[in-house]
């Protein structure tokens, strides 16, 4: 082979080796090169999208606009400084560009094999240069996938980091609302952040409770074992101890030069650290502190911001277990308000009873001292309730000085206390007793005022198979008769007091099977017009058929049924029945169009609201005209609460009902008051009747009332008129309507309907 | 040094040294005596494999050049190769020639630290620079280990500078005619082969063969040296690689084998991918290279005597002369050029006077001042 034809062979292959592994600056660099030393040229260009790429041996800007003009193919240029060259210019090709190679000679023009060759470098220069580019593409594209995966990666290399700070942070969160106790919360968080930050040791430090130092109650160090120490810092030194002090986060990137640096711990080759507060209802309690013994290591934001969100995590739990503790002081106050008086602070009945049941169920020789104060109603209107209310702490605090230690001192309501007591012994409950009884007989000094204070006491003792109630209610009933002997006494039940309360029971369990059992009924006792002698109405008086006592009037067992609140049961029995004839005999035609009924409204039945409701209830179901319906409401009932009586008289004369007033005279009323109450009629009580013509009270009495309903428009009927006498001076004094056995004793109905309501019904006068 | 200097029997002061220390001298005691004698005068020079005068080659010896008179005008500079890129280095050194007045002729003297660097860039960095207008002309310094470690001088009015690492240039202008010749004595032997594989300095294989196995065929050499590197190096000297250029086959020398991998080791890399022929030649071929060099460098003064011939010879070149032959080319060269001569054996040899490169292995290139 020839040196030419080898040279030829050996040109386009080594031209080609340019293009291995060399970007596209030094690629053409090279290529260029190549290309003059293949052709022995002195002077080359590369033109590539228009401007030139590559040049060599062209400093001369002549020289290298003389080529840069030169046409494709091959041509001479002629330069002043080296004289004739000979250029050849082949086009590069490349899609969609006028790239083109030029070779400049001084010694010839290139031959036609070396233009082919140089067409074939050319031709492989393009080719290099559009692979090139697609290379660049793929591997920028590579580079953004790469990239992407990167960034993917550290998306996911920081969501799994953020997983793991979330599980950690629930974790604690669960651990405070499962109220852990909060050393466990406070050691889960320690061990969080030494798990969460690496290459650290992780400490807290609580304030103790001389406040002035801060022990470390727990580390955890790069083996993940949580210990206990009880080494302490003073609050202020250092950075944990100033972080306290100053209740905010700090940290000190080079710990060794950092004015917050310790001596222990810059010994032991400590390079940053971080320490943040630990709050309890926002005052620092504690301080959780970062240490690192990397070289180089600085705690950047996300970690700071870690370390201080978990300690807010412990100063959830301290305010949780503040605001526990706080819940658990009012429920302990609830509870304690809820079994003691909130005036006197002893305990109330709830506790009380709850005691005596206890002790009833379980013990012998309990006994219930029953205190009431006497007058007490009297003091209050006197001075008013501040002073009522001291003295009755006052009260509480004598009784709490005399009893044992396990005596138990209850404020029922109002003015009434109970002893509760237990002991086998009669003279140690006795003389207890007695000692209540002294105590409370005292001059309270209330302001400036001396007040005379005394009790009615009542003591009994439990006997098995009575309840708590049982034990309470008897020495009520004790304590009533001291109250009923004047007060200031101590009266102790005794057997006789027993058997009354018996018989109390008795009559109240009868009372109830009567109730249900339908014994009670009304008799009727007619109202007759003194002048003629006519029936003008009845008054309805409820009886009980006993079923083996026969049967009863009110006096026997109304005191009863009021005791036990069963009176107003049994007026609403009696106002049924009375208006269930009442309507049957108009129904039949029996009575005059103004032929009344009047019925007797206990004064417990008459504080009732749901009295109202009932006499409504009755007129609806009834064809009745309500006006036949007379209410009879005892003086004394009606001035127990002034107020409340002119609204259910005002409730109960919407309704069409007539009021009267029964028994008038006996009680104290204010006449003012009587002026206001919508009453209609009053009721001359039968002991003033009785002793109308002897007694020159009664008389004059009788006489008063009967000008006083006069003046006011009421009308006026005597009661309990037995005798002719007093029928007559009635109707000399001006009363036109009685009632007594002179005309008829209470019948039963069946018997009043056919003495009575055979006979023409005259116009009520009054 | 000071006996070299009174030699020259200077008129005036010189425009320019050239200076050429043997590798077994103190570089830094040359460098201050050519101060102390020659304080600011511009001075270029290396350290070589040996040297060469009117008087017959040397060795541990010193040859200056000095290049005086209203006729000639230069400049030098130095260039530290950073980062192995001898490229820019050639090309940054080379500005100094912008500082000249270019008179009828100009050439460049290039002095290279070749270790560790691809020569043809120092040429192409140069050419970068001065381009087609300036031929260059110059070598690799040699250290006491061939191309390790030698040494560079450069001296202007600052003082001196003695170091490696660098390139140093002298552009040279003179109103005389300046001629540059260059001449190898190898020849082709047979068909060429194809450099399947090669690296730095390395060929791995030729023709998809062992390119040491494929050298030794080729070369119908003995059998010993088959198995053993014995002898190698005394087969090889005369038989170096050829690389094609456009009108010429170059020699590169090969230096070395590898048993083992069974890959020739270069003087100069050979680049993959082309053709190579396996050259030989011999002690007259070699002596003969002298001719063909002192023909083109005299030939360019265009018949004006030489006042000057500076050779630039392979170190190589030493080990197929011989002693004898050394002494024969000293002598050829001063016969043909019948004016002073001076010279150093360098690494590689530089001579760009057509095309943008010019790096050359085994091979004398001779610069002529007219």
């Amino acid at each position: 082979m020839s040196v030419a034809a080898a040279w030829m062979a050996q040109q386009l292959a080594e031209f080609t080796s340019v293009f291995d592994g060399e970007d596209d600056v030094r690629r053409i660099s090279l290529a260029l090169d190549r290309v003059a030393e293949s052709f022995d040229a002195e002077f080359a260009l590369v033109v590539l999208d228009g401007s030139v790429r590559q040049a060599l041996g062209l400093n001369d800007d002549d020289l290298r606009s003389a080529l840069l003009a030169a046409p494709p193919g091959s041509s001479v240029v002629e330069e002043g400084g080296h004289g004739s060259i000979h250029v050849t210019v082949v086009p590069i090709p490349r899609s969609g560009t006028d790239d083109r190679l030029a070779v400049g000679r001084l010694s010839d023009a290139l031959s036609a094999v070396e233009v082919t060759l140089l067409r074939s470098m050319a031709r492989t220069l393009g080719v290099a240069l559009e692979l090139h580019e697609a290379r660049a593409v793929e591997r920028q594209l590579h580079d953004e996938i790469a990239a992407q995966s990167r960034s993917n990666a550290r998306l996911v290399e920081s969501l799994s980091q953020r997983q793991r700070v979330l599980d950690h942070l629930f974790r604690i969160q669960r651990s405070i609302s499962e109220r852990a106790p909060i050393m466990t919360v406070l050691d889960s968080i320690t061990a969080s952040a030494a798990e969460l930050l690496p290459s650290t040791i992780i400490g807290l430090r609580l304030v103790e409770s001389s406040g002035d130092t801060a022990a470390l109650v727990a580390v955890v160090g790069e083996d993940g074992i949580l210990q206990r120490t009880n080494e302490r810092v003073p609050i202020g030194e250092g950075i944990a101890g100033r972080s306290i002090a100053e209740n905010r986060f700090l940290v000190a990137d080079d710990y060794p030069t950092s004015p917050d640096s310790h001596e222990r711990w810059s010994a032991l080759g400590v390079t940053t650290a971080m320490a943040t507060p630990v709050r309890r209802n926002g005052v620092a309690v504690g301080t959780l502190v970062a240490m690192s013994w990397e070289p180089g290591r600085r705690f950047d934001e996300e970690e700071q911001h870690l370390l201080q969100s978990l300690a807010e995590h412990g100063s959830l739990a301290f305010n949780d277990a503040s605001a526990i503790e706080v819940i658990q002081r009012s429920l302990e106050r609830a509870v304690f308000d809820s079994h003691h008086d909130q005036l006197t602070g002893v305990a109330n009945r709830k506790q009380a009873i709850g005691r005596l049941e206890e002790w009833a169920a379980t013990e012998a020789g309990t006994t219930v001292i029953f205190v009431d104060l006497d007058r007490f109603k009297s003091i209050n209107d006197a001075y008013g309730h501040t002073t009522g209310d001291e003295i009755l702490r006052l009260v509480a605090s004598r009784l709490s000085e005399v009893v044992r230690v396990d005596d138990l001192v209850a404020r029922l309501s109002g003015d009434e206390f109970l002893v509760i007591a237990r002991s086998p012994d009669d003279d140690i409950v006795d003389d207890l007793a007695a000692r209540v009884a002294e105590t409370l007989s005292f001059v309270a000094q209330v302001g400036f005022r001396e007040i005379r204070v005394t009790a009615s006491v009542g003591c009994a003792r439990h006997i098995p198979g009575e309840t708590a109630d049982d034990v309470v209610a008897n020495a009520d009933l004790a304590m009533y008769r001291a109250k009923e002997s004047g007060g200031g006494q101590l009266v102790r039940f005794d057997g006789a007091m027993r058997d009354e309360r018996n018989a109390e029971l008795t009559l109240e369990r009868e009372l109830r099977f009567a109730i249900e059992h339908d014994e009670f009924d009304v008799f009727f006792q007619p109202v007759v017009d003194l002048e003629s002698g006519q029936l003008i109405g009845a008054e309805a008086l409820v009886r009980w058929n006993h079923p083996t006592r026969g049967m009863l009037a009110p006096g026997h067992f109304v005191d009863a049924a009021e005791a036990v609140g069963l009176i107003g049961e049994i007026d609403t029995l009696a106002m049924r029945r009375a208006v269930h004839h009442l309507e049957g005999w108009d129904a039949a035609g029996q009575l005059a169009p103004e032929f009344r009924i009047s019925v007797n409204v206990s004064a417990r039945r008459f504080g009732d609201q749901r009295l109202v409701d009932t006499v409504r209830s009755e007129l609806e179901h009834r064809s009745l005209a309500p006006s036949r319906l007379w209410l009879e409401i005892t003086e004394t009932a009606m001035m127990r609460d002034v107020e409340g009586s002119l609204c259910t008289m005002q409730a109960l004369r919407k309704l069409g009902v007539h009021l009267s007033v029964d028994d008038f005279g006996t009680g104290w009323s204010s006449l003012a008051y009587l002026k206001q109450f919508p009453v209609e009629a009053l009721k001359i009580d039968q002991s003033f009747v009785a002793g109308l013509c002897e007694n020159p009270d009664d008389h004059a009495i009788v006489e008063a009332t009967i000008q006083l309903a006069a003046a006011l428009g009421l009308g006026v009927i005597a009661e309990g008129v037995e005798e002719q006498a007093q029928a007559d001076e009635l109707r000399r004094l001006g009363c036109r309507s009685v009632q007594g056995y002179l005309y008829s004793r209470p019948l039963p109905a069946a018997t009043f309907e056919a003495q009575w309501l055979g006979q023409p019904v005259s116009m009520p006068v009054y | 040094m000071a006996m070299a200097y009174g030699e020259l029997d200077l008129p005036d002061r010189p425009e320019l040294v050239m200076m050429y220390v043997s590798a077994s001298l103190d570089p830094a005691a040359a460098a201050a005596a050519i101060a102390d004698l020659a304080p600011g005068v511009s001075l270029v020079g290396c350290t070589s494999r040996g040297e060469l005068s009117h008087t017959g080659p040397a060795q541990d010896s010193v040859v200056l050049v000095a290049l005086g008179g209203a006729g000639v005008r230069c400049r030098t500079a130095i260039a530290p190769i950073v980062d192995g890129d001898a490229r820019t280095a050639a090309a940054t050194a080379a500005r100094c020639a912008d500082e000249l007045d270019p008179l009828a002729s100009t050439v460049m003297v290039v002095f290279s630290d070749g270790s560790d660097i691809d020569q043809d860039d120092v040429i192409r960095g140069a050419y970068d620079t001065v381009g087609a207008a300036i031929p260059l002309v110059g070598g690799g310094a040699c250290g006491a280990h061939l191309q390790f470690d030698p040494t560079l001088f450069r001296q202007d009015e600052t003082g001196i500078v003695a170091t490696s690492g660098v390139i140093v240039v002298a552009a040279i202008t003179s109103t005389g005619p300046i001629g540059i010749g260059v001449g190898h004595g190898f020849d082709p032997d047979g068909e060429p082969e194809v450099v399947t594989a090669s690296g730095r300095d390395v060929v791995t294989t030729l023709g998809e063969r062992p390119a040491l196995d494929a050298y030794l065929r080729h070369h119908d050499a003995p059998a010993d040296l088959f198995d053993t590197p014995d002898g190698f190096a005394d087969f090889a000297r005369a038989r170096p690689l050829g690389v094609a250029r456009r009108t010429r086959v170059e020699p590169r020398a090969v230096v070395g084998a590898d048993q083992t991998a069974r890959t020739l080791t270069m003087g100069a890399t050979v680049p993959p991918g082309g053709l190579v022929w396996l050259m030989h030649g011999d002690l007259e071929s070699a002596l003969g290279a002298i001719d063909v060099a002192a023909d083109d460098c005299l030939d360019a003064l265009g018949g004006r005597a030489p006042l000057a011939v500076v050779a630039f010879d392979c170190a190589a070149r030493r080990t197929v002369l011989g002693g004898d032959g050394l002494v024969a080319e000293v002598d050829r060269l001063a016969g043909r050029a019948g004016c002073p001569v001076a010279g150093l054996y360098t690494y590689g040899e530089i001579a760009r006077t057509s095309g943008s490169t010019g790096f050359h292995n085994l091979t004398v290139v001779l610069l002529a001042f007219g």
